[in-house]
């Protein structure tokens, strides 16, 4: 069981970086418009 | 085009100062419309250096514009190809959620008004928000964003404590190693704990400022339910005791920033709408250019313009009369409820109404700088204060938390006995288990399911007080004009005297109404429109109230009101003479609305009583109320006397809910329990009505009374689950019953059980 004291603290990096791509898309203003950006490229232009 | 004519190059000389790379790289930037001057302005040279002057050598600038009429993605890629088109436009952006276009535009180039028809004529009604709207979204958004991080880092580490919590748990039945116990133990407190600070601050601060103001809000029992979970965690950390919740603070911080962020959603739709109807005006104004009226957008009106003022036009801008004589209904700017007559070099003001008469006036004051803007200002700051906190919600969470603290004192004393340490302990686990999720997540939840389940269907809720009431009406004031009726008079009778015929009566009746917007004018003329007839132009004079007077060929022509000039018993509501003879009469109806019958049985099967109160005519308005059914009704009422009604129903002991238009009705909307004004109300209505109805017609009459019982049930049973949870729970943690598995489990179920209750509001409608 020693082999969790590394792989917890791995697994928690790791959830640390998917928090960190979500700052980075709150700050781009990715959650500015919650209805139209989801679908907006299945639109021609 | 412009670009390139020495006119602007004059005009803008301080332009060609600027060196000859800045400008070709400005010009080359330019719009795409303008191929001439990219041509000559690609390659600078010496020769021509003045055809490089740009004309827009501005930065470019932000503006936002609200809309109405967006439903889906079609809707916005629409609006952006109309919006883009416009000359000026460098990028138009629309935001689907919010309901808003942000443009960025070139200044010189691009024009408002003819922006605003082009997206009329494609089906979207847009407005340009007020600066200070704008800044006050901007600041929102950052709000927002703010609220939204705090949330994920909460998201993120309430995960994954509670994987850490659930193999201490199974260990605790199984086994589990004493260090990997310990070392997920530590793990916990280290993530639980910037969670705490970070995401707690969202509720700490304001609660810490509230109690500052001597006032309890809803945060103050979850800070102190939050921080005593907190301590007795790390107390029980260092001392290697079991009383660890860091799984329950971060799930609970977790959960309720949830709600925080639906909430600001939901509020942030309700004030986008708000904005809207705060930068009403009439759209539209008819304008005298040499002598004839055109029709121009209200944007495009300059200081110095002559309008065309009629009878229930709205006043576009700040002014004074030139000529005519008008009644104006200046309730909405100075509360003056009976309307005011004006004449020459009176002033007017913009948002008003003219209640009669006709008349032109000198505009001196146009957009922000008229007294409805400033007006506006106003309301807005009042309306900060009031979308806060909820009544109910605030006087709950103060009985509740100071119940609480009572609570917790009394278990700290009988404990004290049994020593200082136990008692402190069992005190603190009563503060952190007893859940204010009622409070914290169920009410605002409610709160935001009915204001959006609301606005989806054309109710605009702005206070929750009126919310709560609206279950407990018992009387429901009803306007005929526009709410039963469909508010536009419809050609129903025609008659002529004296041998004149249609054909002899159309030049008559083009001459007299051609100018006039007046509603019956406008279906005379439309009536009129198909015969081929001869144009006669001459001076015509209106009688305010009466109609309208003018002589041609020598004879007299007059179309009005019959109360003038004859004994008709035909029931004739404008009759056309001439040199005193009647030749012609015409009736108009205003049509039910055909699903009007329907809806009003289905009010009074609710038990409300239903009055209908109109300005109309009283035999026009018993004829109405008889084939709807509704016993209490009188014709030829005055804005006060709506007013006095509400009150003396009042005396009675009523609860009154009342109908308005806003702008007539403005005392009366803010006597009545509940006041609901009905879709373009004016600007002040919007201040003195909580309820905002924004379809015409009583089908969002029954949404709204709908949310309002839907509403009450959900606040009821949210309040008893939690009473119920906490009579359990209370009781076990001051007795010292409770285990960390017990509080585990127990916690997020209550808190999960109250907000599935409140999501379910949108199904009992």
């Amino acid at each position: 069981m020693e082999v969790l004291f590394v792989l917890v603290p791995v697994a928690l990096l790791l959830s640390g970086v998917a928090l960190t791509a979500f700052f980075v898309a709150v700050k781009n203003g990715q959650y500015e418009d919650l209805d139209a950006d989801g679908v907006r490229f299945l639109q021609d232009d | 085009m412009s670009c390139c004519s020495t006119k602007v190059v004059e005009k803008e000389s301080g332009c060609c100062s600027s060196s000859k790379a800045s400008a070709s790289s400005c010009c080359s930037s330019g719009s795409k419309s303008e191929d001439s001057s990219q041509s000559c302005c690609s390659s600078p040279n010496e020769a021509k250096p003045a055809c490089c002057a740009p004309p827009q050598m501005e930065a470019s600038e932000e503006l936002t514009l609200g809309l109405e009429g967006l439903h889906c993605i079609n809707c916005v890629s629409k609006v952006e190809s109309v919006l883009s088109a416009q000359p000026g436009v460098l990028t138009a952006r629309v935001n689907l959620t919010k309901r808003q276009a942000r443009l960025e535009i070139k200044e010189p180039l691009f024009d408002l008004g003819k922006a605003l028809d082009e997206l009329g004529k494609a089906g979207f009604t847009g407005r340009k928000l007020s600066t200070k709207a704008t800044d006050q979204q901007e600041q929102e958004n950052q709000e927002q964003r703010a609220l939204l991080l705090k949330m994920g880092v909460a998201g993120a580490v309430a995960a994954n404590v509670m994987i850490l919590s659930v193999s201490l748990y199974v260990g605790q039945y199984q086994g589990i190693e004493e260090g990997l116990k310990r070392f997920f133990q530590v793990l916990s407190f280290l993530l639980a704990t910037p969670v705490v600070f970070y995401c707690g601050r969202h509720f700490a601060e304001p609660a810490w400022k509230a109690l500052l103001n001597r006032r309890i809000t809803i945060d103050v029992p979850i800070t102190i339910g939050l921080s005593a979970t907190y301590v007795v965690s790390v107390i029980s950390f260092f001392r290697h005791t079991e009383h660890q919740y860091f799984d329950t603070v971060t799930a609970f911080v977790f959960a309720l920033l949830v709600g925080r962020y639906l909430q600001s959603l939901g509020m942030s739709k309700v004030r986008n709408s708000l904005d809207l109807l705060l930068g009403l005006r009439p759209e539209r104004a008819t304008v005298l250019k040499n002598g004839h009226p055109v029709e121009i957008s209200v944007e495009e009106l300059q200081v110095g313009q002559t309008v065309l003022l009629s009878q229930s036009s709205g006043i576009p801008a700040d002014g004074v009369l030139l000529d005519g004589r008008v009644e104006v209904d200046e309730s909405a700017m100075t509360g003056e409820s009976l309307p005011v007559t004006k004449e020459h070099n009176d002033p007017l003001l913009a948002g008003t109404k003219v209640f009669s008469g006709s008349g032109t006036m000198r505009v001196d004051a146009v957009g922000g700088k008229t007294t409805l803007s400033r007006l506006g200002a106003l309301i807005e700051e009042t309306q900060e204060n009031r979308m806060g906190e909820g009544r109910l919600s605030a006087r709950v969470a103060a009985i509740f938390s100071v119940a609480i603290l009572v609570l917790a004192g009394v278990v700290f004393l009988w404990w004290l006995p049994s020593g200082l340490e136990q008692a402190t302990l069992i005190a603190v686990s009563v503060l952190g288990i007893t859940c204010p999720c009622a409070l914290g997540l169920a009410l605002p939840l409610a709160y935001w399911m009915a204001v959006r389940t609301g606005a989806e269907q054309g109710v605009l809720i702005k206070d929750e007080a009126a919310l709560e009431l609206t279950p407990s009406l018992t009387d429901l004031i009803v306007d005929k004009t526009g709410t039963v009726t469909v508010g536009r008079p419809d050609l129903v009778h025609e008659e002529f005297f004296q041998g004149y015929s249609a054909e002899t009566v159309a030049p008559i009746v083009d001459m007299l109404e051609r100018n006039s917007p007046h509603p019956f004018a406008r279906a005379l003329v439309h009536r009129f429109s198909n015969i081929d007839h001869e144009t006669w132009e001459t001076e015509v004079e209106t009688v305010p109230g009466r109609g309208v007077r003018a002589n041609y060929n020598g004879q007299e022509f007059y179309l009005g009101n019959r109360s003038c000039c004859s004994t008709s018993t035909v029931g004739l509501d404008i009759e056309l003479t001439v040199d005193g003879q009647r030749v012609a009469g015409w009736r108009f109806d205003d049509a039910l609305r055909p699903e009007a019958p329907e809806l009003v049985k289905k009010l009074q099967q609710r038990g409300l009583r239903l009055h209908m109160l109109s300005g109309d005519r009283q035999d026009r308005t018993e004829t109405v109320a008889r084939q709807l059914n509704i016993e209490h009704y009188a014709g030829g009422q005055l804005p006060t006397d709506k007013a006095t009604r509400v009150k003396s129903l009042q005396s009675e002991g009523a609860v009154v809910g009342l109908l308005g238009d806003g702008v007539n009705d403005g005392p009366a909307l803010a006597s009545a329990n509940v006041g609901a004004a009905m879709g373009h109300a004016a600007a002040v209505a919007t201040a003195s009505a909580p309820v905002l109805l924004l379809r015409p017609g009583l089908e969002p009459v029954l949404t709204w009374l709908n949310l309002g019982k839907a509403y009450k049930k959900t606040v009821a049973s949210s309040l008893a689950l939690s009473v119920l949870y906490n009579s359990i729970a209370v009781p076990l943690a001051a007795a010292g019953w409770v285990s960390p598995l017990v509080a585990a489990i127990a916690m997020p179920v209550a808190s999960l059980a109250v907000v599935i209750n409140s999501l379910r509001l949108g199904r009992r409608l």
